[in-house]
């Protein structure tokens, strides 16, 4: 593999975790930069994502979407109604940011849709615990957290993809090294 | 000759009343929205303008309004201090969806447990 084809897949994998915290910000910001930059280039059939309707259908939902999460109780039931958006634009941003590489379309969509999926079903195990032990108060917190964080990521994923490399293997290096930890523990 | 600069509009007289800080009612209603509907952005300016007002209060003789900049100061740190462990959540959750779940869901799908 070389090193354009890993770093296209960086970006795909950081386009499907942002996706997954909020769907629209990704899918908002690789339309508009493919629309107006040569940051981002999209091959048939992704390129009728950035149309102009696209492009302001996304804005509209990308607003109704930032402040519906922000509302306690009414963050939940949006959550229900994400879980299929959210693994669905993950598809699409893994399948429309691989396609350059030749990945196979159904593979790529599959990979979106565990990545964004898994994220999605993390944030929304998450919200319900922030509503109750904070009354409401933490979820418009956590939820600007949220935007900023799939924003950062959106952006890092299309203009400096190796820096997703960094954080990924940094998280995973955590994960198992939390895990080996767990496992030295003595059993019960 | 501090006093006539800072408010042109008060000049200080013998029969000037006390008046309550504007910042201080300021600062007080960015903390509340950034509890609310301003997160974190909301926090920091009234923190920022509660330590301001709490000091004009202090070196004027006619504002009033202490207790209201000290709550914009206590409100606003602890929205700051929410957005940290806001912070610390959603990375965790990130870490946890883009690792964990998809890990799991391998293991599984390759049927060797976890």
């Amino acid at each position: 593999m070389t090193a354009q084809a890993f770093l296209t897949l960086a970006t795909a994998f950081g386009l499907s975790t942002a996706a997954g915290l909020n769907a629209y910000i990704p899918l908002f910001l690789v339309a508009l930069l493919a629309r107006t930059t040569s940051l981002v280039t999209l091959n048939e059939p992704y390129t009728a994502l950035s149309s102009w309707w696209v492009i302001a259908t996304l804005a509209v939902l990308l607003v109704i979407e930032i402040l519906v999460d922000k509302i306690p109780a009414v963050d939940t039931v949006n959550d229900v109604i994400q879980t299929f958006v959210r693994p669905a634009a993950g598809a699409i941003l893994f399948a429309a940011s691989s396609n350059v590489i030749g990945l196979h379309p159904a593979l790529a969509a599959i990979c979106g849709v565990i990545v964004a999926g898994g994220v999605h079903i993390a944030k929304t195990v998450e919200r319900p615990i922030v509503t109750a032990t904070t009354a409401g108060v933490g979820d418009p917190i956590v939820s600007t957290v949220e935007d900023a964080v799939s924003f950062i990521t959106s952006v890092l994923a299309i203009v400096a993809p190796y820096l997703i490399v960094a954080l990924a293997v940094t998280a995973i290096s955590l994960l198992i090294w939390w895990a080996e930890r767990r496992g030295r523990r003595p059993h019960r | 000759m501090h006093q006539p600069l800072d408010h042109p509009s008060h000049p200080p007289s013998p029969t000037a009343q006390p008046q309550t800080s504007a910042l201080a009612v300021v600062s007080l209603v960015a903390s509340i929205l950034g509890l609310t509907a301003v997160p974190t952005v909301g926090s920091a300016i009234g923190l920022v303008l509660g330590y301001v007002a709490r000091t004009e209060i202090r070196r004027s003789a006619l504002l009033t309004g202490e207790g209201l900049a000290t709550a914009g100061i206590v409100l606003g740190w602890i929205g700051i201090a929410l957005t940290l462990i806001a912070m610390a959540l959603v990375l965790l959750v990130v870490v946890f969806g883009f690792v964990a779940i998809p890990g799991i869901t391998a293991c599984a799908i390759l049927g060797r447990g976890f």
